[in-house]
């Protein structure tokens, strides 16, 4: 019902800041429940009883489900009606990039808020009594003229193949709430209605398969649609902001001979084969790092949980093995998705012909520090003399499309369309768990409907009057 | 022309189902009413199936008896089988429905128009509303006599222009053996209303004594019937049983045979057939894969040899009428006492209603029952209800009473007709209503009889049973809630026979309740405390229990709405004023002028941001 858009007492939020690059990114909340999510979503540097309001607090957004941390934030918290919205606001200051703000928006999501429309920050400013006429006029403005760019763009959001799917999966829930209807308005009549039992079968076999399959594509279409993060890791000195520098082709770190100069994370943006690909390079890792270096090396930690991929560099001038233990600690999580390509730098000065064992040496030792099966990929490279370098990308491209899709996928769901999926998803197991323990019709046609709407949420159709139409379509009925 | 020596407050045209409670609900507030009707031998007939109720019927029935109207008390009186459907289900979706004794219906309702004061029955064809300055003034009848009133309910069913169909014969009739009203529907579009054109149709009567009821199947009612009305005692008259029988290959073939003669199907009739009430021959058409139909046969009385079989609603030739029913079992030798046909007649697009179903083009002139588009006696009864206590209130200078979608099936079909009218005859549904666990046939009175009390229709008896219910159903479920269980061989042996699984530890009646696996009634009979418990009240406590998580939102999501139907819009505001609107919705809101945001929000084609835009400009003229 139109109605539902009208809710102004729930909890909205939004990335406040522009898409694409930029230093920060703020996601923004406003409603009842900032507060509460303020606790849970936020770990602060410094213990923090009670957080007082209009106060910047430094800290982590940690999932509180794993309780892994997100990432390095600034943390705000606006209580009513001393803020824009009159209500409780929370703002999250954190890394740009959309796989960062989404990953925190997403968190937010899952504790109860719900995706602002457009303008509805300042529409409930103005409600609630914040801003003046002359804004209102803007106000409004905002609201019909983004209102209808937004219906547009989700509209194009919706690819053929996208609508086509969501289609058959309505009209798959349409029948099976028609079934249960008609079985509840004509209890007299006989046979061709759908038994409960095969309502249940159809959810369970075409609808459920069906969103978990439009969720799933969610997930596997994530480095087409954020791009994937590849980190350079290696022992010091052995050519990472090198091979950084040469696959971007600028001059972004300082090269030098130097042990432990590079300091900071560097990252670029690259595109191989039409994905983004944001390539950082690690800080230097030494044993028994100082102080400064020692949250350089938790960063890389936390980058690695996040990663699709790391380059293994190792120097050709020599391969001793040393310090693996402490590169390999950093990209565990992907040491363990076996997402690892070795690469062999500075090829230019060994000779030729010691190559082809150099690599098989440095495959063995990458493997068995790694405790890794099969075999690890090793690619010859010297970034300084710029050889080897697209067979390089090629590699990466081959390595990172492997755990994803290799075209660029058909359904390419927004976050906005995963989230209504998966409260579409939820609805339909209730239904099916409703079915199971043979609770009335009319209570499993409230989670079917529910899951209706999302999708109708999703596609931005309503069509509570489709119903109708699909029961007397389908059954005769009536005296 | 003559001007009629009394003036009333409310006139009402027509005196069916609609119009008898609209008459009753204005004389019973005290304001002085008149109700004009073709054929005084005619209030309240049943021209269709003889039957009330069924689901969402069943409980628009119970919701007039709660705000004090007459259809419930009148079936229980005169009702020959009393059924519950969908009992296995769960209390949202069970429902009863009566067979009435048609000629003891009619009569009983005629009498209690008869003994009401304050209101006058008179046998006239009313051919004008008089209108004056844009409002009503009065009727004018064929007679060319002038009737004088404040309001005027318009409630004249299948006769505006109707026109009757059996095969390709066709002649104006109201109704089989009543003459239409054709004068007063050109008046009513003179007015300025967008009329359209809608159709029903009626199954041919049999003979009892030509029916073979050895052959079919029996359907007995309801061995302790349940009354409709909160205030019946019980059932009066003894209770008949219906049978089931089946149209064949055989019957389709005939059919088949016949339709080059159907005038549905060789396009004379142009009226709007309802979907869900199907002809026989559009069943056939439609779904040529059923091998057989079933048809219930229904007695029309105690005292009649009258056989309704109902689905076989025809209007093809009449010598196909008789092969058609001679070849269903147990109709071989069925005689036809009258035949099945089609009618066509005059409706108005309801989109031109108010809410309180007074027109928005002459203040003072009400609409209800098939003039609206509606099917359906209950559908016309709860529309003749409002619009009679509406236009009284009118009279006596109070608001309009408006039912809204979260507390009764009457505000979700009014409102589904003033918000988006309707293109062919609309009928109830449980479906229709979005708050279907909270709109009940079993809590009809806690949600309305308030109401009806408020308005003036509730009179102290029924009022102190009521309020003495509401208490019995508090203390119950406060019973429920304190009584505690501990786990142990007695409880768990108890537990075990009624399929459950033992306690684990201590827990209150209510949690336990809560088990899917767990009939309420059963469980209760362990306490004596909840004997004699009336079955309604025992569906309200297993709604408070068992299905509490659900219930618990929907009345959340009903708050939310009402909070929206609470936000008033006024009703001279420009639209044409309000910045951010599109000139479509301008003239969407312009031509409906609706009283809330909420009713605006369910016009079809009104977006959020515009009505975004009209809180904006609402709190900017300080009119929120």
């Amino acid at each position: 019902m139109a109605t539902d858009l009208l809710r102004d007492n729930d909890t909205i939020a939004a990335i406040a800041t522009p898409c694409g690059p930029g230093g920060v990114g703020i996601v923004k909340v406003s409603g009842p429940l900032a507060r509460t999510m303020f606790k849970k979503l936020f770990q602060p540097a410094k213990e923090l009883a009670n957080p007082k309001s209009h106060h910047l607090y430094y800290g982590w957004v940690k999932d509180p489900a794993g309780g892994q941390l997100v990432d390095e934030v600034l943390c705000t918290l606006m209580l009513a009606p001393h803020s824009y919205t009159r209500e409780d606001v929370l703002e999250i200051q954190c890394h740009s990039g959309p796989a960062l703000l989404s990953k925190i928006l997403q968190l937010v999501l899952d504790h109860g808020a719900r995706l602002a429309m457009p303008g509805e920050f300042t529409k409930r400013a103005f409600l609630n009594g914040r801003i003046d006429l002359a804004q209102a006029e803007a106000v409004l403005e905002l609201t019909t003229s983004k209102g209808a760019v937004a219906a547009a763009a989700a509209a194009k959001q919706l690819s053929g193949a996208m609508s086509q799917k969501i289609a058959a999966l309505k009209q798959c829930l349409m029948e099976a709430l028609a079934a249960l209807e008609v079985a509840i308005d004509y209890p007299e009549e006989e046979g061709e209605i759908l038994s409960e039992a095969q309502v249940l079968h159809k959810l369970r076999n075409e609808a459920l398969p069906a969103v978990r399959d439009l969720i799933g594509s969610y997930e596997r279409s994530r480095i087409w649609r954020d791009g994937a993060t590849v980190l350079i890791v290696g022992r010091p000195n052995v050519g990472k902001s090198s091979l950084l520098n040469a696959l971007v082709c600028q001059d972004r770190a300082i090269v030098s001979p130097v042990p432990g100069t590079t300091r900071d994370v560097i990252e670029a943006d690259i595109t191989i084969e039409g994905m983004a690909v944001r390539v950082i390079d690690t800080a230097g890792i030494r044993q028994g790092p100082d102080p400064i270096e020692a949250l350089g090396i938790e960063k890389v930690g936390r980058l690695a949980e996040n990663a699709s991929l790391a380059l293994w560099i190792w120097d050709a001038t020599d391969i001793s093995s040393r310090e693996e233990g402490a590169v390999l600690a950093e990209i565990e999580p992907l040491a363990r998705k076996k997402a690892i390509l070795t690469v062999l730098n500075k090829v230019d000065l060994v000779r030729r012909e010691d190559m082809d064992q150099m690599l098989e040496a440095v495959k063995a030792k990458a493997c068995a520090a790694a405790g890794i099966d099969d075999e690890v990929e090793c690619i010859p490279i010297s970034a300084k003399k710029g050889t080897g370098l697209s067979k390089l990308s090629n590699a990466m491209a081959r390595k990172l499309l492997s755990s994803s899709q290799k075209e660029p996928p058909e359904i390419l769901p927004t976050l906005r369309q995963k989230v209504c999926a998966e409260r579409c998803e939820e609805a339909l197991a209730r239904a099916a768990s409703n079915l199971k323990t043979s609770a009335s019709p009319e209570i499993t046609a409230i989670d079917i409907r529910d899951a209706v709407g999302f999708l109708d949420e999703l596609t931005g159709e309503n069509a509570s009057e489709d119903l109708l139409e699909q029961i007397f379509s389908n059954f005769c009925l009536g005296k | 022309m003559s001007i009629f020596y009394k003036e009333y407050g409310v006139i009402v045209i027509g005196a069916g189902h609609a119009g008898c409670e609209a008459a009753l609900a204005a004389a019973r507030l005290g304001v002085p009413t008149c109700l004009v009707t073709i054929n005084l031998d005619c209030i309240a007939a049943m021209s269709c199936n003889p039957a009330i109720g069924g689901l969402a019927k069943g409980h628009l029935v119970r919701e007039i008896d709660a705000l004090g109207g007459e259809m419930a008390r009148n079936i229980d009186e005169t009702g020959i089988q009393f059924r519950k459907l969908n009992t296995s289900k769960g209390p949202a979706v069970r429902a009863t429905r009566a067979q009435a004794d048609r000629l003891l219906y009619r009569l009983r309702m005629k009498r209690i128009i008869e003994n009401q004061p304050d209101l006058d029955v008179y046998q006239a064809m009313a051919s004008r509303i008089l209108v004056k300055d844009g409002r009503v003034f009065g009727i004018e009848t064929t007679l060319g006599e002038e009737i004088h009133g404040r309001c005027v309910v318009v409630t004249t069913g299948t006769f505006l222009r109707g026109l009757i169909h059996i095969g390709l014969n066709q002649f104006p009739a109201g109704r089989l053996g009543d003459p239409p009203s054709n004068r007063l529907s050109l008046s009513i579009e003179d007015l300025g209303f967008e009329m359209g054109r809608l159709k029903t149709g009626t199954t041919p009567r049999l003979h009892a004594a030509t029916i073979d009821f050895t052959v079919m199947e029996a359907q007995e009612g309801d061995p302790e019937p349940t009354p409709f009305s909160f205030a019946s005692k019980g059932v009066k008259l003894s209770q008949v049983p219906c049978y089931i029988t089946y149209t064949n290959e055989k019957t389709h073939k005939i059919i088949e045979k016949g339709i080059e003669r159907s005038p549905l199907f060789t396009g004379v009739i142009e009226g709007v057939g309802a979907r869900y009430c199907p002809s026989i021959e559009d069943k056939i058409f439609r779904f040529p894969d059923r091998p057989r139909h079933q048809i219930f046969i229904e007695p029309e009385g105690l005292d009649t040899v009258e056989i309704y079989p109902n689905g076989i609603s025809t209007s093809l030739p009449i010598d196909i009428q008789h092969e058609m029913v001679h070849s269903i079992q147990g109709l071989e030798k069925a005689q036809i006492l009258r035949p099945g046909y089609a009618i066509e007649y005059d409706y108005s697009n309801p989109v031109q209603l108010r809410p309180s179903l007074e027109t928005q083009l002459v203040n003072g002139l009400f609409f209800a029952g098939q003039i609206n588009g509606t099917s359906g006696y209950e559908e016309a009864a709860a529309q003749g209800l409002i619009a009679g206590i509406n236009a009284a209130r009118q009279v006596l200078e109070l608001e309009p009473v408006i039912i809204k979608r979260s507390q009764g099936y009457i505000g979700v079909m009014i409102d589904d007709l003033v918000t988006k009218g309707t293109k062919e005859p609309y009928r109830m549904f449980t479906s229709r209503a979005e708050y279907r666990l909270l709109l009940r046939e079993d809590n009809a009175d806690l949600r309305l009889c308030p109401l009806g009390r408020k308005i003036g229709l509730v009179n102290d008896e029924v009022w102190d049973a009521f309020t003495r219910k509401r208490d019995r159903f508090e203390q119950a479920l406060a019973k429920i809630r304190s009584i505690r269980l501990r786990p142990g061989r007695d409880t768990d042996a108890w537990l075990e026979s009624m399929g459950s699984s033992p306690l684990r530890k201590p827990c209150t009646l209510e949690s336990l309740l809560k088990r899917p696996e767990l009939e309420i009634g059963e469980v209760l009979r362990r306490f004596p405390e909840f004997d004699h418990l009336e079955d309604q009240i025992v569906a309200q406590l297993e709604m408070e229990t068992k299905y509490s998580g659900y219930v618990k939102r929907q009345q959340e999501e009903a708050q939310l709405f009402e909070k929206w139907e609470a936000m008033r819009l006024p009703r001279d505001l420009d639209y044409w004023d309000v910045p951010g609107l599109s000139n479509e919705i301008r003239e969407k809101l312009s031509k409906k002028r609706p009283d809330s945001i909420g009713l605006a929000s369910r016009i079809p084609g009104v977006t959020p941001a515009a009505l975004t835009a009209l809180r904006i400009y609402l709190k900017k003229k300080g009119m929120d």
